[in-house]
């Protein structure tokens, strides 16, 4: 095995106990012949050894208080929105808001200009009934009278004839 | 980190606010120590570890047992450190002083003996600082957490081959400084 090969297994694999056996026994005889390899495992043990002696830290009292008192809050919150939710609701059904009243007025409205439109058109409809109607009527008359009498539609017409 | 029963896990999803320091208990040290060798500043480390406990809180519901309870706690804490550090290295960008890291390096053949605990943990921390943070939790869940590859890399949601060459470039990178430094010349 070269040494670039054994110094990155050194690195990675080896150090870790990641090699197969084969492997490692491949290894351990090269390192028995090779200084320079030898001296980078020693380099790497040591730098092992300073990671292994790292003191462990417990996190400080207050950290926990500070979590406990998230979650205490955030319940209490919950519990007001829920509380705040069904009086919402009560509220709402009683009474409404404003932008239900709102709507309501756009949609009177809107209904509103709707029927009014209906209305005129439904009228003007009528009046060029009425002017073709009368059209006729003139006509009728220049044929001949006892038609057109029996052809005049209102009274202010037989009127004025 | 301790093995928590399914039974804690259960209530705590419910609220249970017990059972959640049971959590805690089995946890936060795993949690605040990976937070603290990536982040490299307790305050920072704190912090780290309340959102963490916060987003277990909030997603222990939806938390599926796709993967292990361990795996699932150890990404969001590594995820959340790694955030953590990158929030704070903006805010401070002169927070790393790099004498400070070349001097406080122990060296292949220093004597750990003479060195007290607390300049092994300052040395320690300027040692990790050298490292970019996916390296750095890497090297930490690997040598502190004695995770193993496959473990690490479940954790990390990276393949193997990653996990391995992520080690291999951080350790090539502590030893290039261990080289540089002037206790091991006089050695």
């Amino acid at each position: 095995m070269r040494c670039k090969k054994v110094q990155e297994l050194l690195k990675s694999d080896y150090l870790d106990g990641e090699t197969a056996s084969g492997e490692t026994r491949d290894i351990a005889e090269h390192l028995e012949q090779c200084l320079e390899c030898r001296s980078v495992e020693k380099e790497l043990q040591a730098q092992r050894m300073f990671f292994k002696e790292a003191k462990r830290q417990q996190p400080p009292d207050r950290v926990w208080q500070n979590i406990r008192k998230a979650i205490v809050e955030e319940s209490l919150e919950q519990d007001n929105q829920l509380r705040a939710g069904i009086f919402e609701r009560l509220r709402e059904f009683f009474w409404p808001p404003r932008p239900i009243f709102t709507l309501a007025s756009a949609i009177t409205v809107v209904v509103f200009i709707a029927v009014l439109a209906g209305v005129i058109i439904q009228k003007r409809q009528l009046f060029n009934i009425a002017n073709s109607a009368e059209s006729f009527t003139e006509y009728r008359l220049n044929g001949g009278n006892e038609v057109a009498l029996s052809g005049l539609g209102t009274g202010i017409e037989e009127y004025f004839l | 980190m301790v093995d928590i029963d399914l039974n804690t896990l259960e209530l705590a999803s419910q609220g249970d606010i017990d059972a959640f320091q049971q959590l805690y208990k089995a946890a936060s040290s795993f949690v605040y120590n990976v937070a603290l060798k990536i982040t490299h500043n307790s305050a920072d480390a704190e912090e780290v570890t309340q959102d963490v406990f916060m987003k277990i809180y909030h997603n222990l519901n939806n938390f599926g047992f796709r993967s292990t309870f361990k795996t699932w706690v150890y990404r969001i804490t590594v995820n959340t450190a790694i955030n953590g550090y990158r929030k704070s290295a903006r805010e401070n960008k002169d927070r790393v002083v790099y004498d400070s890291v070349i001097e406080s390096f122990p060296g292949g053949n220093s004597t750990l003996e003479n060195i007290t605990q607390n300049e092994k943990e300052s040395r320690l921390n300027a040692l990790l600082e050298l490292l970019n943070p996916e390296h750095k939790a890497c090297l930490v869940l690997r040598e502190i957490e004695g995770l193993s590859y496959q473990e690490i890399a479940d954790t990390l949601m990276i393949p193997v081959n990653t996990v391995r060459s992520r080690l291999k470039r951080a350790r090539q990178a502590l030893l290039e400084e261990a080289r540089k430094d002037p206790v091991q010349d006089a050695v």
